[in-house]
């Protein structure tokens, strides 16, 4: 009675969030937590071409499978003629969504943009990861990539969603891309509306339309679903996934690229000192973390930034050693008094902070807190905003910040890395600096056979582990929670893939 | 006085948790217990755990004195700061009127709520940024009702006799206009005691205010927010009580007005 009581308040005020629109056969109604940024989002700029990846309607010259390795998507194949160059030949039963053909010319045209500054799609991010130098059409159907320098990422930049092959768009169709399905509307921060392509290469989807809708709130999500609004939910809370399952609502889970970890203030404070963030790292519960803040289904310990289904992984297990944490600070000069931990005469303190947006950050930031107060660290926890946050470490005024991020989107290893532990990074906000390991990122990013880039970067994550310039925590699952006569939807771990032709309605 | 009886007994109750709770909490509100997260009423955890095992009533006794004794700070600071801005426009003529007056506008211009979620937004989340976004937008109606009794008692007759003899203005507000004014004040603090409740648990709730691991309703409320449809009274408990206390402070406050206009119609 209570929980109806409950539901119907709480129903009502998602409601208008939840931008009711009564499922009918044939359509299928998502909530996901974010939302397209204008009314016909450009894939190529900045992050819009996850959302029409993910809806069906762009598709990518490379893709990635389940188990995050590379297949040729819009491409044939594609080779490697010497370090810097690579030939890629197209697929010839590819249509853009005006029916024009896909061409070697369309495809140059199409990522001309992302990589010129002076245009309006220009994508700074991927331009830099892709590197491209030179782009040469040989024929209709191959295209030569000249890259600037060797750069063994570039054939998983080509996953990116924002590097999606585009054809000159109309007023029918403003994305014309080449996907299964067909955008025909977007609300910023609240609806993308797709139709299925009849014309599709491997035949017409068997669901005739789609509407993605922003819900931000997990929890107005979940009533959304459970009021019948929402046939598909992305992103279901952890805390109602085993509910909500039993009740017969189909979940579908699946462990993704998404690391969340603690950067560190490597150069101001007690952890400037490396055996006191190992000490940390040593003291932190992670099997306590996810089954409190993930409920147990949502995510694995993580040991390191890789999660264990990337074929870069290292064997490394997560620790949770307290009496090894003390002792490793003892070793660092602390040293005990009346339970408390004290460090040059003064108490040991460590600041945490952390951001609001994702639901698992504040719960486990607080345990975290929990975990060093235990052994006798006086920890504090701190909600800010994520940038304020970035801000406060690299001025010394917290120590940790504990946040998310996606380590492998495109698949390759070198991303994440590459971007918070190179000492010349831009997102290297703690200030670790480690010659030997910026050695071994720069050969990583060079190195085109897989075993030996695989030992590069099993380097990397010791090197990670052993002088804990960051603090992984856990990998994050996705879970999403459909309707059941809904069949075809798969979670995957690059978490930029929804919607496939196979999605249909078994009734 | 007998019908302020039920009402003193539950004040007392109040302030009774307020300072004695955390010594009445059966557990350490900030103890982790993940074995037994999410319990049911139990012996060890009377109104159950929460996701991270803590207990909901040690919680509840520690956060009272957050939730209810910042209120009380918040209310008290606007009553003294719009007491004082009051009487300043009552006494000190009619530019000083008008330019409190006009800054009172203002402030009354804006939601509280939403004014509270600007200031502490700028100064960052956090105890002391509470304090001030609160106490900051509470003091305004203090000053109306000060201002506007003591326009009235300064054309009384023993107000104009007292500045004729020579009263400093201080002893004439502390003799003169303070003992007509403590009773509406009064009872414009209980309904602002009310407000600043539902004002710190709000902020709470939207992560502005008091930092975790420190317990208070709001942060209760936010925390227990996705188990709304798994564990329900995750959320009841910090709801009922946010509930409960502001409708006593009300009722109180309704009650006390009631006893203080008949003791003035009273020849």
């Amino acid at each position: 009675m209570i929980r109806n009581i409950i539901l119907i308040i709480a129903t009502a005020i998602s409601l208008p969030l939840a931008q009711p629109v009564f499922a009918q056969e044939g359509n299928l109604n998502i909530a996901y937590m974010s939302g397209p940024t204008s009314e016909a989002p450009d894939p190529r700029i900045r992050y819009n071409g996850w959302l029409s990846n993910q809806a069906g309607v762009t598709e990518t010259l490379m893709g990635l499978t389940a188990d995050m390795g590379l297949y040729p998507r819009l491409a044939k194949r594609l080779e490697q003629i010497n370090e810097t160059t690579w030939r890629m030949t197209l697929r010839e039963d590819v249509a853009f969504h005006d029916g024009t053909a896909l061409t070697a010319q369309a495809v140059v045209k199409s990522l001309a943009p992302i990589l010129d500054p002076e245009s309006e799609f220009h994508n700074a991010r991927n331009a830099r990861l892709l590197g491209i130098d030179e782009m040469v059409v040989e024929g209709n159907y191959v295209v030569t990539f000249k890259t600037k320098e060797p750069n063994a990422a570039f054939s998983w930049i080509l996953t990116e969603p924002g590097v999606a092959v585009l054809g000159e768009p109309t007023d029918a169709f403003p994305i014309n891309a080449t996907g299964p399905y067909i955008f025909r509307e977007a609300v910023k921060d609240q609806l993308y509306r797709v139709e299925a392509n009849p014309n599709y290469r491997d035949g017409a989807p068997h669901i005739a339309q789609i509407r993605a809708m922003t819900v931000t709130d997990p929890s107005a999500a979940a009533l959304a679903f459970e009021a019948g609004d929402v046939d598909l939910v992305i992103n279901y809370p952890e805390t109602d996934f085993k509910r909500i399952t039993a009740n017969g609502a189909r979940g579908v889970s699946a462990p993704t690229v998404q690391l969340y970890w603690l950067d560190i203030d490597a150069t101001n404070g007690p952890l400037a000192d490396a055996r006191i963030r190992r000490a940390v790292s040593l003291a932190i519960d992670r099997d306590g973390i996810v089954a409190a803040a993930l409920s147990g289904v949502g995510g694995e310990p993580a040991g390191t930034i890789y999660p264990s289904m990337m074929p870069w992984a290292a064997d490394i297990a997560p620790s949770y050693d307290p009496a090894a944490a003390e002792a490793l600070l003892f070793e660092a000069g602390a040293v005990k008094t009346d339970g408390k931990w004290m460090l040059n005469d003064e108490p040991l303190k460590i600041e945490i902070v952390t951001y609001a947006s994702r639901a698992a950050l504040p719960p486990t930031a607080e345990l975290i807190q929990a975990y060093l107060s235990a052994i006798g660290v006086e920890a504090s926890v701190k909600i800010g905003e994520w940038g304020a946050n970035n801000d406060a470490i690299a001025s010394g005024a917290a120590d940790l910040h504990l946040q998310a991020w996606g380590v492998a989107p495109s698949g390759d290893p070198s991303y994440f890395p590459g971007a918070i532990l190179h000492s010349e990074a831009g997102s290297n906000i703690g200030g670790y600096s480690n010659a030997e390991l910026d050695a071994l990122l720069a050969k990583g990013t060079q190195t085109f056979d897989l075993a030996e880039r695989q030992k590069i970067y099993e380097q990397v994550q010791m090197i990670i582990a052993n002088d804990v310039p960051l603090i992984p925590i856990f990998h994050a699952s996705q879970l999403s929670v459909s309707n059941p006569n809904l069949a075809g939807f798969k979670v995957h771990p690059a978490m930029t893939y929804w919607i496939s032709p196979e999605l249909r309605w078994m009734k | 006085m007998r019908e302020l009886r039920p009402i003193f007994i539950i004040v007392v109750l109040l302030v009774g948790i307020t300072v004695f709770g955390p010594f009445l909490a059966p557990n350490d509100p900030t103890a982790i217990d993940i074995p037994n997260r999410l319990s049911a009423p139990s012996e060890v955890y009377p109104l159950g755990s929460d996701a991270m095992g803590r207990c909901i009533l040690s919680r509840l006794l520690y956060g009272a004195r957050w939730s209810l004794g910042l209120a009380f700070l918040v209310s008290t600071i606007g009553l003294i700061v719009g007491s004082l801005m009051g009487l300043l426009a009552a006494m000190g003529g009619r530019k000083i009127d008008w330019c409190i007056m006009r800054v009172t506008d203002i402030f009354l211009a804006f939601p509280d709520l939403v004014a509270a979620v600007v200031i502490v937004g700028v100064l960052g989340g956090g105890t002391n940024s509470l304090i001030l976004a609160l106490s900051v937008t509470s003091w305004t109606r203090y000053a109306r009702v000060a201002r506007g009794i003591g326009l009235g008692l300064s054309s009384r007759g023993y107000v104009i006799q007292a500045r004729l003899v020579g009263l400093s203005a201080f002893s004439i507000a502390r003799w003169h206009y303070m003992p007509t004014l403590t009773s509406s004040l009064v009872v414009v603090w209980t309904g602002m005691l009310a407000r600043a409740i539902l004002g710190i648990s709000a902020l709470g709730f939207l992560g502005f205010g008091v930092q975790p691991p420190t317990p208070e309703w709001g942060t209760m409320l936010l925390d227990a927010r996705i188990h709304i449809l798994s564990t329900p009274l995750q959320m009841i408990w910090p709801g009922m009580a946010v509930l409960l206390c502001v409708l006593t402070i009300n009722i109180t406050g309704d009650v006390l007005r009631d006893a203080l206009a008949k003791k003035e119609i009273r020849p």
